[in-house]
């Protein structure tokens, strides 16, 4: 019985010892290097002066992530004033880089749009979806995976996600929701 | 004279209820056919909620079967470029150990504008659901946790219920088929 108890017990710790370690060690992300449509490199770990980093896995044609054109832009007229970032990146095969900037220009991102050629980084992230959200700090930590919102219709929305995922990471809370998922359109591959 | 009149009054009698009778003919040719594509339009295709409550129900009713889901939405183009080849493989399973269903996760009130024009439109005449789930993530890693809610998918289940393929995007006749036989010569 005693042996038991010890036994229990340091299997206690240990779970302990290992949460609290992947605590202190959060997941990173890959950095990268991708060219904008305008043929201009941009690299993640450049992006030093934000307080976290939206990267967006967008489409031209997936209706699911046209739905969200102008909540992107809300988000990014909304949160760069307060010093976060938004980086879109499509990794669509068919989707070429002339059709990534007009529709980059008529839906008016302002914010940089990234061409993943042979969806590398895409691969790299494990991205399935789109719009597929990954919020990272300037160590390249990954604070939340997942959707913008819980409907791709803006009636429907019961959960603002990443709103609320960026409102906690300004108040210098944790995150409280770090995952989530929503369905969408599959990132079409090279083979 | 006479003889010529009477005649002419015949032939005239005999046009003109001809042409009417052809008239009445096509009336009633109409009317079937109305009546037809009316109650094709009510009966030829049924849709059913998919809920958190019948979930389960939809894997236990299929026991003793290779289950084969593939998640599809109406606003999805490479779900609707494959959808011909699972009415194929609907049609070539038809009465086997294999079921062949569809999940649309469109909304419930698609049903009627988007998800059966589009069934009738392919003659799926396989059973169809709806997603009616009220969180998306849930119904999501119901069917597999690696699974972020990208359509096309598709989860094949063996005949004791457990998950044996999890297809990400478009695939054809003959890989989905390749994948049922797989599973039905391992039993």
């Amino acid at each position: 019985m005693f042996v038991k108890n010890i036994f229990v017990t340091v299997i206690f710790i240990l779970s302990l010892s290992l949460a609290s370690c992947q605590a202190e060690n959060p997941q990173k992300v890959a950095d990268f290097t991708l060219q904008d449509y305008n043929g201009k490199s941009h690299t993640l770990s450049d992006v030093t002066d934000s307080r976290a980093i939206v990267i967006l896995f967008i489409s031209t044609r997936c209706p699911v992530s046209n739905a969200y054109n102008e909540r992107m832009v809300k988000l990014y007229n909304e949160y760069t004033p307060k010093k976060v970032s938004f980086l879109a990146i499509n990794s669509n095969k068919q989707e070429d880089v002339d059709e990534v900037k007009e529709h980059a220009q008529k839906n008016k991102f302002e914010f940089l749009v990234l061409k993943d050629p042979q969806n590398k980084i895409a691969d790299k992230y494990d991205a399935q979806v789109t719009p597929e959200v990954y919020v990272v700090n300037t160590k390249l930590e990954l604070l939340y995976h997942g959707h913008i919102d819980d409907s791709r219709r803006e009636k429907d929305i019961e959960s603002h996600t990443l709103n609320n995922v960026l409102d906690e990471i300004l108040s210098g809370s944790a995150v409280t929701v770090k995952e989530s998922k929503a369905f969408g359109c599959s990132i079409k591959r090279v083979k | 004279m006479r003889g010529s009149y009477i005649f002419h009054g015949l032939v005239f009698s005999i046009l003109f209820i001809s042409c009417v009778e052809k008239n009445n003919q096509g009336d009633d040719i109409r009317i079937v056919e109305n009546y037809l594509r009316e109650t094709q339009n009510q009966d030829d295709i049924s849709v059913s909620l998919l809920n958190e409550e019948n979930f389960q129900s939809l894997r236990t009713g299929y026991q003793g079967k290779i289950l084969f889901v593939n998640v599809w939405a109406t606003w999805c183009l490479p779900c609707k470029e494959e959808f011909p080849d699972l009415v194929k493989l609907a049609d070539t399973y038809h009465d086997t150990d294999v079921a062949i269903i569809g999940l649309s996760v469109d909304y419930p009130d698609e049903i009627e504008n988007k998800v059966k024009p589009f069934l009738r439109a392919q003659n799926a005449e396989f059973p169809n659901y709806v997603q009616n789930f009220k969180r998306a993530e849930d119904l999501i890693n119901l069917f597999n946790r690696q699974w972020r809610g990208a359509v096309p998918a598709t989860f094949i289940y063996d005949k004791q219920g457990k998950q044996q393929d999890f297809l990400l995007g478009k695939h054809t006749f003959e890989e989905f088929k390749a994948k049922i036989e797989a599973l039905r010569l391992s039993g």
